[in-house]
């Protein structure tokens, strides 16, 4: 070898290994800086699916808890079950079908604790027997919506399924929803490159894991394809609960791949978001490129340069051999010039220059990679620890039964002395019952047979009640047990029983507690009526305004409603003749809406559910929106509406609503018996106490309303019977044929619930005024 | 009256066909989106989805009765805690205890259906959307 290629080999060594060898490690470096991009953008992208497929998941269980916590479709169930009647089945259905095809909802079907469906909207299902679904089992311990299911069609649904408690479990509640929003989520692949994507799989029975949705590279993968647990690959992994960035993954097409994983608790489900290793460095691909390249160039300008340095090297020697040659052939004449060593020197210092740059630069990327992967192992570290989110733990209150002292021997003693009254209390109608202060009964009256149909001697030595009765609330039983036996009062209340034929009958009973002289119980008297033919006959009282109220007012209300319509051309214009009968059905539907509405203040007067809400109530207010109301009625008869108002008028403390439709009966009815072109007063005044005003005389501050109309007037014979229920005067129903006589009646029943007095001053032909005194704080005579 | 165009959609909840008709076919002719649904559980369902700025809810109907549906729909989130309804029914006030505790159930208004005219209960409907936002708790 020529000394001219050594020296180019050496130079070569030399200048090019340090070049490769930095190169390498910034490649090195840069690859780590894209491993722990990716891994950073891999973990943000699998929290926001994790998080996005866990909000879905929530607002599918509030669906479903729509419905398992629903007291309607709970209370059906276990009405069916407890009678698995046709008519209860029917009642199941409607329930099942009603939500229809809201939000999603395929299908909701109700299955027994046995598993057998009993109502579905669809029908094909009822009578199929689920027990065996994998989403029947989980449902009938909890919410549950872990389960996928494929229909016939191919399309994928969600089964939600969840027990409907009552006392227990009285069944499952099952409701099939689109599983789009799933798919949408795994399929959403923004951010995820060319090659990246969200796998969404559950573990199988046999430890498996099995793709819910379509993969990017799978479209049939949902429910069908299936990654065996033999393989540790990252869906193995995420459905095992790891939550973990895998750098060397492979995925289930056996491609080379970055992945996160994480599980969903509440499913079980696991995800794995991945990509292509190949995709993820593509960037450093192109440095690697750039990085040949230079290579390629330095290494060109190196042999350039080491060529050039080995000639001005050899050069010389050449020179001086030949030099050499000359001189030994005896030519003496020749001379030489050698450059100066200075340029080996200034190489060997940019060389030297070079490698620290090299080694510099280095560094740095080890502390960028080193801070990279702090931050990281940060991250991880604050998401797990938001991972132990607070556990709401519910502590269960035992309640401590305290026993009571006997105190039999008393209880015996005393009731020896009960033989005196038994006489008259064995012919009692109420059944009459004596225990002991355990509640075992050590007496029972004749009534006891007539209204149980157990004989006194059947219940002897047995718990009160445990012969008829039938299972109440549980507070109820502590609420009775609290009020007699610690707080010893007398407990009054209403109760179901069970007659000895079976039949059910409402008792009212009363329960009092005995005492001696130390305050100590010594046996109980409970006294009990059957008042069943009275509660039927206030249920059938109540269940007649709700009838009234609701199914007359709604036919009305179309009525109506309609009239309005057509009046207001929304079907087309009408004819004057058509508008002018319009206008009479809808007069005629508002008098029928009064009317209806006076039956139900009636009602709710004499059944005494009529409520009220006392509050300051300015009379004047009132005064002026009636007049407002009632101006229409004034004009068409020519009637002149003065208003006289006191100044600085107290507030009355009253219900505004029931004072509102008294002083609204006066108005109308003076507006209504009088003349046309008349006058109408209504004046308000403050009244001291035991003041005289029209004849009476104020118990306290009040206010008077007064309303005054020169009309009809009341004619002396039937002054007395104004106030009464349908009563209408002659010469009233002669002025006008429409009224229906309930409106003094109330008022005058409304007045009393207020604590006002109503009365009038009247000549008939002259007018009449009446009155409504009302206390400043009114107190109630009910 | 004016509508704010941004806040119009009304869900009408009515088992009664009749009824809905009447009250989509006003309703429209104020301007609003009209949505429907015919029970307490399915109008839950579509509130919760869509959103609505003002509900209408009939209290008798099948399956899950309005007060249910608002009970549920107030104790769900923020949202169903503070959209406007108004108890459109021919019940009375005091047939109907809860009626009168009204005030309870958040910002709810209570209309008997037959004491009002289909364009009062629109102008009401307006009137609510374009008040002031009530506070709710």
């Amino acid at each position: 070898m020529s000394l001219n290629t050594k020296i180019v080999i050496i130079v070569m060594q030399v200048a090019l290994i340090p070049w490769l060898v930095g190169g390498t490690l910034a490649f090195l470096a840069s690859q780590e800086q894209v491993n722990a991009k990716t891994y950073t953008t891999l973990d943000s992208l699998a929290e926001t699916q994790k998080n996005r497929l866990e909000d879905t998941l929530n607002n599918k269980l509030d669906i479903l808890n729509l419905f398992t916590t629903s007291s309607s479709f709970v209370g059906a169930l276990q009405g069916y079950n407890a009678q698995p009647t046709l008519l209860n089945k029917e009642k199941l259905q409607e329930l099942v079908e009603a939500p229809g095809r809201a939000v999603g909802i395929r299908k909701l079907f109700l299955a027994t604790t046995a598993g057998i469906v009993v109502a579905s909207s669809d029908k094909a299902l009822i009578g199929t027997d689920i027990q065996t679904e994998a989403y029947f089992k989980r449902g009938l311990h909890a919410n549950d919506e872990s389960v996928l299911g494929k229909d016939a069609d191919g399309t994928v649904s969600q089964y939600l399924a969840g027990p409907l408690i009552a006392d227990k479990t009285e069944g499952v509640a099952v409701v099939v929803t689109d599983a789009d929003d799933i798919v949408n989520i795994s399929h959403d692949f923004a951010g995820f490159g060319k090659t990246g994507e969200t796998l969404v799989v559950t573990e199988t029975s046999d430890g498996n894991a099995l793709f819910l949705t379509p993969t990017r590279f799978d479209p049939s993968a949902a429910l069908s394809r299936v990654v065996p647990a033999s393989q540790m690959l990252p869906t193995i992994r995420a459905v095992r609960g790891e939550e973990a960035l895998l750098l060397n993954a492979v995925d289930y097409r056996g491609i080379k791949v970055f992945a996160a994983t994480r599980y969903i608790e509440s499913t079980g489900w696991g995800i794995v978001v991945k990509i292509d290793q190949t995709e993820a460095y593509t960037p450093i691909r192109h440095l690697q490129e750039l990085f040949l390249l230079i290579v390629s160039i330095i290494s060109a300008l190196i042999i350039a340069v080491a060529v050039t340095m080995s000639r001005s090297i050899t050069g010389p020697v050449h020179a001086l051999t030949a030099f050499a040659n000359k001189i030994a052939q005896g030519d003496l004449n020749q001379s030489i010039v050698i450059t100066s060593k200075d340029d080996v020197g200034i190489l060997a210092t940019t060389f030297n220059a070079m490698i620290s740059k090299l080694q510099e630069s280095r560094i740095t990327l080890e502390q960028k990679v080193s801070e990279r992967t702090k931050e990281l192992a940060e991250k991880t570290e604050e998401a797990k620890e938001s991972e132990q989110a607070a556990f709401n733990i519910a502590a269960d209150l035992k309640d401590e039964e305290e026993k009571l002292e006997e105190e039999k021997m008393k209880a015996e003693r005393l009731a020896n002395d009960l033989k005196k009254f038994k006489l008259a209390i064995d012919n009692a109608s109420d059944q009459i019952i004596i225990t002991d202060p355990e509640g075992t009964v050590i007496y029972a009256n004749a009534a006891v047979e007539k209204i149980t149909g157990y004989k006194p001697e059947e219940a002897l030595g047995k718990k009160s009640g445990v012969l008829w009765k039938s299972p109440m609330p549980k507070d109820y039983y502590e609420n009775l047990w609290h009020t007699i036996k610690d707080r010893k009062e007398t407990f009054i209340g209403e109760m179901q029983n069970k007659r000895k034929n079976g039949q059910l009958y409402t008792a009212l009973i009363n329960i009092s507690p005995v005492l001696d002289s130390n305050d100590k119980i010594v046996f109980f008297v409970g006294i009990e009526r059957d008042i069943t033919k009275e509660k039927e006959i206030d249920t059938a009282k109540t269940e007649f305004i709700s009838l009234a109220s609701h199914q007359l007012r709604t036919p009305l209300t179309a009525i109506n409603w309609y009239s309005e319509m057509l009046l207001g051309g929304d079907a087309g214009k009408m004819t004057a003749k058509q508008k002018e009968y319009f206008n009479e059905i809808a007069l005629a539907g508002r008098q029928m809406n009064e009317i209806i509405n006076s039956f139900l203040h009636v009602l709710r007067l004499e059944t005494g559910t009529q409520t009220k809400n006392t509050a300051p109530t300015d009379l004047i207010a009132i005064s002026r929106s009636i007049q407002a109301e009632l101006q229409l009625q004034a004009e068409r008869k020519k009637l002149r509406v003065v208003e006289k108002y006191q100044n600085s008028l107290s507030r009355v403390l009253t219900d505004a609503d029931l004072a509102r439709i008294i002083v609204q009966n006066f108005v109308s009815n003076a507006l209504k018996y009088s003349k046309d072109g008349g006058e109408v007063v209504i004046s308000l005044e403050n009244v001291i106490a035991g003041e005289s005003v029209a004849g009476k005389i104020a118990a306290q501050d009040s206010v008077l309303v007064a309303v005054h109309d020169s009309g009809i007037g009341v004619p002396e014979s039937v002054k007395e019977k104004v106030f009464s229920k349908f009563y209408r005067a002659d010469n009233a129903k002669m002025q006008d044929p429409n009224g229906n006589g309930l409106g003094l009646y109330m008022s005058k029943i409304m007045a009393d619930i207020i604590g006002g007095i109503i009365w009038f001053v009247s000549k008939e032909g002259e007018g009449t005024t009446f009155y409504l005194l009302l206390p400043k704080e009114a107190r109630p005579v009910v | 009256m004016a509508t704010d165009m941004t806040k119009n959609k009304v869900l009408v909840v009515e088992d009664d066909e009749a009824m809905l008709k009447a009250l989509r076919s006003s309703l429209v002719e104020a301007g609003l989106t009209v949505i429907e649904a015919k029970n307490g559980m399915s109008g839950l369902m579509v509130a919760l989805k869509e959103l609505p700025d003002i509900i209408l809810l009939d209290i008798l109907m099948p399956m899950m009765d309005g007060w249910e549906m608002l009970k549920e729909l107030r104790g769900k989130n923020d949202w169903g805690k503070c959209v406007p309804v108004v108890i459109l029914t021919n019940l009375s006030a005091d047939e109907d205890v809860q009626i009168r505790n009204i005030a309870e159930l958040g910002p709810s208004f209570f209309m008997v259906k037959s004491d009002w005219k289909l364009e009062g209960i629109a102008d009401k409907v307006l009137e609510i959307l374009n008040a002031p936002k009530v506070p709710c708790p």
